[in-house]
C-alpha cells in the first residue's frame, strides 16, 4: 500500500510536467530555464521555501535538538536563514544590474573574466552533483530501510523521476511540481506534527527536558538542554550558517528563480515568506517536538535509535502510529525531490548559459540550447545516481564538514565584487585559493576533533573576506557597474524590450 | 525557562509557521486558478480563431 503511495506520487510529478510542456510548449531556452522570467510570488514562495528543506532539515534539525537541547533547532535555523539575508539584496542587486542575464556566472565572466567564471563553474557543478546526490542518498537510506526496497534501486528510480520532469518542462515543471510537494510537505509539518506534540504532550517535553538538564545521572544528561543560547548549540549555528552560505549563494536554483519571478517585487516578497517566516518554523520544531521529544523519553543510541539521526522518524512515528512512518517517509521523499530538483534545475542553466558557449560551435548538439540542456541533464542524473549509490554507507557528516570549506571560499569575490567598484581579478582569485588553502590547514592543524571542522569552516569563508578588502584598498581599479546593463544572456538574445523591472513595478 | 514560556515559545512558533504557510497556499490557489483561467480564455479565442473565421459560422458580418 505504501509503495503504491510513492509509485501515484512519482508518476504524479511526470505527469504534471508532461502536462505543463503541453500547455506551455517550450518556446525558447528563456521559457525553459527561467519560466519565461514571469512566475508570480505565491508560486515563488512556495518552491523556494520547499526546496530549502532538505531531508537534512527535517533529519539533522530533530538530531540537533537531541544532541544540544532546545537551542539546536534555533540553532539550525537560525545559521540555514542567514545566507538568504545576503542573497536577498544579491539577487535583486543582479536583477536591477543585468536585467537580462540568466546565471550568477554570467556576472562573474562581466566582472572578473572568463577565467575566473569557468574555475566556479566546476566548483558549481560539483556543488549541484553534492546537492543532489546528498538528496537521492537520503531519500534511499529512508525508503530502502523502511519498505525493504534494495537501497540502488531506490536511489535510480528517484533519480529518474526528477531528470524526467525536469527534462520534460524545464523550470516551470520544476516549480509547479514543487507546489503540489508545498502543499504535502505542508499538512505533515504543521497539521500532523502539532498533534504529534499534543499526543507527546508539551508539558511531558518540558519535564524531560529539565530532567535531562538537572540530573547528572541521567543517561544522556546535558546541563544545556533547557538553555536558549547554549555555546554548544552557537558552534553549531555558526558552521550551519557558514556551510549554508555556499549552498545558497553558489547554487544557481535559486537565480534561476530569483530570475524567473515577474518582478523585483515579487522576488523579494516570496524570499522573504518562504525562506523566513515559513521555513525557519519548520528545524525549530523539529528540533523542540522531535529532538527534544526524544531526549524527554529517553530515547538512546543502542535501543531506540540505531544512529541519533533516526530521532526524527522514531519519535513522529511512536506519537502517531497510524499513518504517521508513511506519512514521515512520503515527507523525506518530497524533501529530497524538491532539493534535488532545484539544484537540477540550476545545473540546466550552468551547463546552458556558461558551459556551451565554452564549447566549440556548430556540432548538432549544441545548435538548440534546449536540447543541450536536455541532454546534459539526462547525463547528469546518470552521474548523480552513480554518486548517491557509490556513497552508500560514507558519513555525510565528514562530506559536509569538507564541502562547508570549499563552497565557502567564492563567496566573499561574489558579494564584494557585486557591491563595491574595487575588486580585481587577481584580488578575488587569490582570495578564494587561500581561502581554500587556509581552511584545510586549519582543520587539518587543530588538534581538537570537536573544533577543528568549525574552525577549518569558519577560516575559509572569513579569510577571503579580509584578502579581498586588504587586497582592493592596495588596488586601483575602479569596475563600471553600468557596463552590465546591455548585457545580455546567450539565451535572451532572441527576447527584446525594455527592462523586465521597468513595467513590472 | 519555565514549562508556560516553553508552551508559548512552541506555540507561537507553530503560529507563525501557519500563518506564513496560509498567506502561501492561498496566493498558489489565487495564481493557479488565475493561470487556468487565462489560459482558457486564450485557448478559447485562439480556437474561435482557428475554427470560425469573422463572416463565417458566426455570423461575424452581422456585428
Amino acid at each position: 500500500m505504501s509503495l503504491l503511495v510513492f509509485a501515484v506520487f512519482g508518476a504524479l510529478f511526470v505527469l504534471v510536467a508532461v502536462v505543463i510542456a503541453r500547455a506551455f510548449p517550450v518556446g525558447d531556452p528563456e521559457d525553459f530555464l527561467v519560466a519565461g522570467r514571469s512566475l508570480p510570488f505565491g508560486i515563488i514562495s512556495a518552491s523556494v521555501m520547499i526546496s530549502w528543506i532538505w531531508t537534512t532539515t527535517l533529519l539533522g534539525a530533530a538530531e540537533a535538538g537531541y544532541l544540544f537541547g532546545i537551542g539546536g533547532g534555533f540553532a539550525f535555523a537560525i545559521g540555514s536563514v542567514v545566507p538568504f539575508f545576503v542573497f536577498i539584496p544579491l539577487a535583486l542587486r543582479l536583477r536591477r544590474l543585468m536585467p537580462y542575464g540568466t546565471t550568477f556566472l554570467e556576472f562573474v565572466r562581466e566582472r572578473y573574466g572568463v577565467g575566473l567564471q569557468r574555475g566556479l563553474l566546476v566548483l558549481t557543478i560539483l556543488l549541484a552533483l553534492y546537492i543532489s546526490g546528498e538528496q537521492i542518498i537520503g531519500i534511499s537510506y529512508a525508503l530502502s530501510a523502511s519498505y525493504q526496497i534494495p537501497y540502488a534501486a531506490v536511489a535510480m528510480i528517484s533519480t529518474l523521476i526528477v531528470v524526467l520532469y525536469l527534462t520534460i518542462a524545464g523550470l516551470r515543471g520544476s516549480v509547479l511540481n514543487d507546489v503540489i510537494q508545498f502543499f504535502v510537505i505542508a499538512i505533515v509539518v504543521f497539521v500532523l506534527l502539532p498533534v504529534v506534540a499534543t499526543n507527546i504532550g508539551i508539558g511531558n517535553i518540558y519535564e524531560g527536558l529539565a530532567q535531562v538538564a538537572g540530573n547528572p545521572d541521567n543517561e544522556l544528561y546535558n546541563p544545556d538542554a533547557l538553555t536558549l543560547l547554549a555555546p554548544a548549540a552557537i558552534r553549531y549555528c555558526l558552521i550551519a550558517l557558514v556551510i549554508s552560505m555556499g549552498f545558497v549563494l553558489l547554487n544557481q536554483g535559486y537565480y534561476s528563480k530569483a530570475r524567473a519571478a515577474i518582478s523585483s517585487k515579487s522576488l523579494l516578497a516570496a524570499y522573504l515568506l518562504g525562506t523566513v517566516i515559513a521555513w525557519a518554523p519548520v528545524p525549530i520544531l523539529f528540533g523542540v517536538v522531535l529532538g527534544g521529544g526524544g531526549l524527554a523519553q529517553g530515547m538512546t543510541t543502542g535501543e531506540e535509535l540505531r544512529v541519533t539521526t533516526d530521532v526524527a522518524s522514531a519519535v513522529f512515528t511512536q506519537a502517531l502510529p497510524t499513518g504517521g512512518a508513511l506519512a514521515f517517509s512520503l515527507m523525506v521523499f518530497m524533501a529530497g525531490m524538491t532539493t534535488a530538483g532545484n539544484a537540477l534545475a540550476g545545473f540546466q542553466a550552468l551547463v546552458t548559459v556558461d558551459l556551451r558557449r565554452s564549447l566549440p560551435a556548430g556540432r548538432w548538439l549544441l545548435s538548440s540550447p534546449t536540447r543541450f540542456a536536455r541532454l546534459s541533464t539526462l547525463v547528469f542524473g546518470v552521474v548523480v545516481a552513480i554518486f548517491a549509490i557509490v556513497l552508500q554507507g560514507a558519513s555525510l557528516l565528514y562530506i559536509d564538514i569538507l564541502s562547508g570549506i570549499i563552497f565557502s571560499t567564492p563567496i566573499a569575490a561574489l558579494v564584494l565584487g557585486l557591491l563595491w567598484r574595487r575588486p580585481s581579478t587577481p584580488v578575488a582569485a587569490v582570495s578564494i585559493v587561500l581561502g581554500l588553502l587556509g581552511g584545510i590547514g586549519t582543520y587539518l592543524a587543530v588538534d581538537d576533533p570537536n573544533l577543528d571542522y568549525f574552525y577549518g569552516n569558519v577560516v575559509s569563508l572569513g579569510l577571503p573576506f579580509l584578502v579581498v578588502v586588504v587586497g582592493t584598498v592596495l588596488s586601483k581599479r575602479d569596475y563600471d557597474f553600468d557596463e552590465l546593463k546591455e548585457y545580455r544572456s546567450p539565451t535572451a538574445e532572441a527576447r527584446s524590450g525594455p527592462d523586465p523591472d521597468a513595467e513590472g513595478l | 525557562m519555565g514549562p508556560e514560556v516553553f508552551a508559548v515559545l512552541v506555540w507561537t512558533v507553530f503560529a507563525v509557521g501557519w500563518a506564513g504557510v496560509l498567506v502561501i497556499a492561498v496566493a498558489v490557489i489565487r495564481e493557479l486558478a488565475l493561470l487556468v483561467i487565462t489560459k482558457r480564455r486564450a485557448g478559447g479565442s485562439a480556437a474561435d480563431t482557428v475554427q470560425h473565421r469573422p463572416g463565417e459560422e458566426h455570423g461575424g458580418e452581422r456585428s
